[in-house]
């Protein structure tokens, strides 16, 4: 990834960060682009053997996505944080074209459906949970935010800590509850 | 919406209940909430939801999108694209791994569905890789076991390799645990099924390496199918060490959790690398997690490497049970069970105590054991039974009154007046358990899996015979029949679907069949007026044997009745009867009463018929009845008087030779001359409808 898209990003970053609402909207693409790029470097990885982590993944399209000098490692944690609001908008976004395209909507289903195990609950797909976590951050903002970071953006209880400013205690027993939440809300579904 | 103080509340409760064991929050919740029932229930609503959340969001959904995403650029960009492989017709992708993707597909030639692996294209470019393959899977493909995902090819189409295996239409072990922790009486059921698959596997040398609950699936009927034997080891993508991995993560990681710690370490692995992740998927399905968790694959490993995993709670399993797993996940390969039977059989023990107090010892001769068999193996089971009967009774006093009654209370008709039970028996006679109450029972059949038993059993009050499952491991009755009409002699269905069984509603004794679920009706299969009797069936499911009765003539005789067309081949016709397939399905035993009463053996050939003489392998007392085969062929059971005889059995080709008959045990089996009075299970054990 060139430095200038990098400082673009991360100057979007900044913009959204200050208020600035349609800052979003553009990077949105960019950082789909980065991260299919990074995906594809880490699957051939993954094939020769070298990692079994896609949590490296992870902290790579981070950190590719903001020029880490010009931020501070506080605000980088902050940063992630939003970066996994981010993700959380690709991923439903890309949940509900798939869902409409027969072929490879099937896949990825499939494999949402592994991330979501709970079989009590028939087929909970990715877009009933985002709708969910979209109420439980009215009834509860910061618990919204927890299950965002961890879920959608892969962070750990350490990391989102940092990012909300809280001990990792309140993150670990925000999760518990947030999940009990998620779980009896997605059960209440309609199937 | 919820208020914020009215939601503070919740959160506190929630939590501080948490802090309470689980069978206590309930009442700790309602005393916090002093009578404020709308707090009271939405705070146990969302506790009844935290026992299932362990796997629900436990892999972010980011890793899952870059893998998938990932992967569906490759096939599109770098891999050939796929639509059907040599004759398979591919359906859709059911499962990807790190050596390839797995397909549903149907083999053309056969019409049949078969899952096909289609190794990625890096894996075809590797040589070595590729000849480790090919030797892998013909091992692999050499095991012919229920619970095996059974090989059907291995094969290569536009210089891609593929493997064609079985389709298993069931649930994932993996999913199964996520609904929430097995009781111990279902986990000993699925496990004892995987160390049986495990068992044969080690016997032919291959150890399968990456044993976890994504590789197990659990059909409809039970029956427990263990995939990817030794596959694991071609899967380089699997780091065989602690290594620099990064150490940033939110995930537990699979298959790490499932290993070793001389496989963690790289060091070279033998069976009981097996032996450690199975106890890790028991404690699993017992506790709802792994043993060994951490953020970060270094976490997972260390814990692996040193630590002992919390204890298990024991309000989820017998102590013998907890003492089971332990003895699993020692560090130390040599301290662990040393084979996958050993520990089958600690685990039969720690199952059959809690059933056998009210089981009968009466009525078996107990020889004292021959100092030969009392092996260093002996020594170390006897040790093990004796904890584990300690610690079995302790379990069953403790949960006796916490046992609810059956929903639909079929209680199978108990006969306190009658004088049979269904006991286990092993080969020195002594009594290992019974399976249900005692009645009058007749000539029982075991499910494919060997977890359940269907029986004829004798209803007292109407004096009519129905037929029963029960489970070996509850002994909890479920009726299958109820037709005023006498159902008897039954046979499972290799398939696990279908009870097959005689009954006399028109007057004969003919065939039918009945969903072994008992959701569907009774279909008849072979009317005659002649009396007939179940005595086997093919391991292909496609030939019934039977023992028919000539209304004139009352000369019993044993055929084959091939199923799709209802063709009736007679196998033998002089007086014969009591006759069972051989394992390879290559022989048929049976009671010829040509000349007294002597067991014969005969070749069967295309489309059953028989083929050469009739060999007597029995002694020439004249009285000797009812065969059975031990599960590998190699040795015959027969029962002479009271005593229970062994006839050790060579084959090559179409020749079979028999060795000595001797003794083995007395065993006092209820009218012995009927079909089917014993099973024999395949570990061994015998199943008796014992005369107390």
């Amino acid at each position: 990834m060139s430095t200038d898209i990098t400082n673009e990003i991360t100057d979007l970053l900044l913009a959204w960060n200050d208020g600035e609402q349609a800052a979003l909207d553009k990077l949105v693409p960019l950082v789909e682009v980065e991260l299919r790029r990074l995906a594809r470097s880490y699957m051939r990885r993954e094939r020769t053997g070298h990692t079994l982590q896609t949590t490296a993944l992870i902290n790579e399209v981070y950190l590719r996505l903001i020029n880490a000098r010009r931020v501070s490692w506080h605000n980088r944690a902050h940063f992630f944080g939003i970066a996994a609001r981010i993700m959380r908008r690709i991923l439903v976004d890309f949940s509900r074209t798939r869902t409409y395209q027969k072929r490879g909507g099937g896949a990825f289903q499939v494999t949402f459906d592994d991330a979501l195990a709970v079989a009590p609950i028939n087929d909970p797909d990715l877009l009933a949970l985002d709708e969910a976590l979209t109420e439980l951050a009215r009834v509860d903002e910061r618990k919204g935010q927890v299950v965002e970071m961890r879920f959608f953006g892969g962070l750990t209880e350490r990391e989102t800590a940092v990012a909300l400013n809280v001990s990792p205690e309140t993150v670990r027993r925000d999760w518990r509850l947030a999940k009990s939440w998620l779980l009896r809300r997605l059960s209440e579904r309609p199937q | 919406m919820i208020d914020k103080d009215r939601w503070a509340k919740v959160e506190s409760i929630y939590h501080a209940a948490l802090e309470h064991e689980p069978e206590q929050r309930a009442a700790f919740v309602s005393n916090e909430c002093a009578g404020d029932h709308e707090l009271e229930s939405e705070v146990g609503s969302l506790l009844k939801f935290d026992g299932q959340s362990e796997a629900f969001m436990q892999t972010p959904a980011l890793n899952v999108a870059a893998k998938t995403l990932a992967a569906s650029q490759l096939t599109s960009e770098d891999e050939p694209k796929i639509e059907d492989i040599g004759p398979y017709h591919l359906l859709k992708l059911i499962g990807e791994g790190g050596t390839g993707n797995v397909y549903l597909a149907v083999d053309t030639r056969l019409d049949r569905k078969v899952a096909i692996k289609i190794l990625t294209v890096d894996f075809t470019e590797d040589v070595d890789r590729v000849s480790r393959f090919k030797q892998e899977a013909r091992a692999t493909s050499s095991l012919n076991h229920p619970n095996i995902v059974t090989i059907f090819e291995v094969g290569e189409s536009q210089g891609r390799y593929y493997i064609v295996t079985e389709f298993v239409e069931g649930v994932v072990l993996r999913a199964r645990i996520a609904a929430g922790r097995l009781d111990a009486h279902e986990t000993v059921s699925i496990i004892t099924q995987v160390l049986q698959a495990l068992d044969a596997a080690h016997h032919a040398g291959i150890i399968h390496r990456d044993i976890k609950p994504e590789n197990i699936i659990v059909r409809a009927d039970g029956l427990v199918k263990v995939l990817d034997f030794g596959i694991a080891k071609l899967d380089t993508s699997q780091p065989a060490s602690v290594d620099h991995l990064t150490t940033r993560t939110g995930v537990v990681i699979g298959t790490a959790a499932y290993m070793s710690p001389e496989q963690a370490r790289g060091q070279k692995v033998d069976h009981r690398t097996d032996i450690f992740s199975v106890g890790i998927v028991l404690y699993e399905m017992l506790c709802g997690r792994k043993p060994f968790e951490g953020e970060t694959w270094s976490d997972v490993m260390a814990a692996v490497l040193v630590k002992d995993p919390p204890p298990i709670d024991p309000a989820v399993a017998p102590l013998a049970l907890k003492l089971i797993v332990e003895r699993c996940l020692d560090k130390d390969p040599d301290k662990r069970f040393q084979s996958a039977s050993d520990l089958m059989f600690a685990l039969r023990q720690a199952t059959i105590t809690g059933q056998s107090e009210s089981g009968p010892s009466a009525g078996i001769h107990n020889q004292p054991p021959s100092s030969a068999s009392w092996h260093r193996t002996g020594l170390v089971i006897a040790a093990i039974i004796i904890v584990i009967l300690i610690a079995g009774i302790a379990w069953l006093m403790a949960n006796h009154t916490a046992v609810e009654p059956p929903q639909k209370a079929l209680r199978a008709p108990s006969d306190p007046e009658s004088n049979t039970t269904l006991t286990w028996v092993d080969r020195n006679g002594t009594a290992q358990g019974t399976i249900g109450e005692a009645g009058e029972y007749s000539g029982p059949a075991f499910s494919p899996d060997e977890q359940q038993v269907v029986v004829a059993l004798n209803d007292p009050k109407v004096d009519t015979r129905d037929l029963w499952i029960l489970s070996r491991a509850k002994g909890e009755p479920r009726r299958l029949t109820s037709d005023p009409a006498d159902e008897m002699n039954p046979i499972w269905s290799p398939d696990g679907r279908w009870i097959f069984f005689t009954a006399n509603k028109n007057g004969a004794r003919n065939i039918y069949r009945v969903p072994a679920s008992g959701n569907g009706p009774t279909e008849s299969i072979l009317a005659s007026n002649e009396d007939l009797n179940l005595e086997d069936i093919s391991r292909n499911g496609r030939f019934l044997v039977f023992n028919f009765r000539n209304k004139g003539d009352d000369v019993p005789g044993v055929g084959l009745l091939s199923l799709p067309d209802k063709r009736r081949v007679i196998f033998a016709s002089a007086p014969a009867r009591s006759a069972r397939l051989s394992p390879d399905q290559k022989w048929m035993a049976y009671t010829s009463n040509r000349n007294g009463s002597a067991i014969a053996v005969r070749r069967v050939g295309a489309g059953g018929t028989p083929v050469g003489n009739e060999q007597i392998v029995s002694g020439s007392s004249g009285s000797a009845t009812t065969a059975m085969w031990r599960a590998d062929g190699k040795e015959l059971f027969y029962l002479e008087s009271e005593m229970l005889m062994s006839v050790p059995i060579e084959t090559n080709g179409d020749r079979l030779v028999a060795g000595a008959p001797r003794p083995l045990c007395k065993i006092n089996v209820d009218d012995q001359e009927r079909r089917n009075r014993y099973l024999v299970s395949k570990d061994g054990l015998f199943l008796v409808v014992l005369k107390n």
